[in-house]
């Protein structure tokens, strides 16, 4: 299983839970110009347990319209159809994975860092004038390699995390050093599967090291962001680490001292509602 | 002791050999060392962490 590389890893596997496919039409949609809002609402209405789950995060104060939202055509006209697609993704994602049988491996952690960085990448972005829309689903979906591997693959990848508690260094690390890949690898295939926006799937692949650029990317805000909920202590893990920094993204995005205090407060308040519309 | 797992990097990670580090334990959550603790990966790499001084200043609410 050593051998095993991050491509034959998602090839093998064929029962990769599948997005609800009003979803996935809308995310193709939204990276076209002629998007049929109404056909798509139609579809996305006719998933009811997705609909209600989406609803009752929309309805979430983050959202700025608590109680406001009772239907998708209520959504996309109150939050828009961007604001509306990262509710359902959210909603869509997290029931999507049973809970893994993995020893080292935390579901409920998982999730409070993954709503953790979402919110907080969305506020990020919102500060620099990024898509906070996109932000908040790339930094919802930064670690789910951990996650795939974690569901389909427990006994391959339990000794990264033996071998991560052993060393006390990044999972990163513990898992090339194992598995001779990546969580960000296997990350970045799941949503391509998933039919993600390409800025979305860079940013999961090099969410740990972010590439040169000009001026500030996607892929710097959600690595700031993973930076930024590790170092506040978010997710109830023990053991919790602040893993590197880029500097170089760091500088892109230039927070000065008064937006990062918004920004954690924003995060910190805004996480534990959303954990709770999300039953997590 | 400061791990040695510095030499995986730029190498087959799965060419170099594990460093057995005695375990530390981690600090409460409330506890007033847990957040310069929460930064030992850049303390072990000898490089400043933009963050710390940033979430230090959150928690102390002295941020001007």
């Amino acid at each position: 299983m050593s051998e095993m590389d991050a491509k034959t890893m998602v090839a093998r596997v064929r029962d990769l839970p599948a997005l609800p496919q009003a979803l996935t039409d809308l995310l193709v949609a939204l990276q076209r110009e002629d998007v049929a809002i109404d056909q798509l609402a139609i579809r996305i209405s006719r998933d009811q347990a997705l609909t209600a789950k989406a609803l009752r995060l929309a309805n979430c104060s983050f959202y700025g319209v608590a109680g406001r939202v009772n239907s998708i055509h209520d959504a996309i006209n109150v939050l828009g159809i961007r604001s509306l697609t990262t509710a359902l993704t959210a909603a869509a994602v997290a029931g999507s994975f049973k809970r893994p049988d993995c020893p080292g491996f935390d579901l409920d952690a998982y999730w409070r860092h993954s709503m953790a960085c979402a919110l907080c990448a969305q506020a990020v972005a919102q500060t620099v004038n990024l898509d906070p829309g996109l932000a908040f689903t790339a930094g919802l979906l930064h670690d789910i390699g951990r996650l795939a591997l974690a569901a389909h693959f427990p006994a391959v990848v339990a000794p990264a995390f033996a071998y991560r508690a052993k060393l006390d260094i990044p999972m990163r690390d513990a898992e090339r050093h194992v598995l001779g890949f990546d969580h960000t690898e296997v990350g970045a295939l799941v949503a391509q599967h998933w039919h993600f926006a390409g800025t979305v799937v860079d940013a999961i692949r090099c969410h740990h090291e972010p590439l040169d650029s000009i001026k500030a990317t996607l892929t710097d805000v959600v690595h700031v962001a993973d930076n930024i909920v590790h170092a506040l202590d978010l997710a109830n893990v023990t053991d919790e680490l602040v893993p590197p920094l880029s500097l170089e993204a760091w500088t892109r995005l230039a927070l000065t001292e008064s937006q990062c205090m918004r920004i954690f407060e924003r995060t910190e308040v805004e996480l534990d509602e959303l954990c709770d519309a999300l039953a997590l | 002791m400061i791990p040695d797992h510095q030499a995986l990097r730029g190498k087959d990670p799965r060419s170099a050999s594990l460093v057995e580090v005695p375990a530390t334990p981690a600090p409460s959550k409330d506890s007033s060392e847990r957040l310069e603790w929460l930064f030992r990966e850049s303390v072990r790499r000898q490089v400043i962490h933009p963050l710390l001084g940033r979430v230090r200043a959150y928690r102390a609410g002295d941020a001007t």
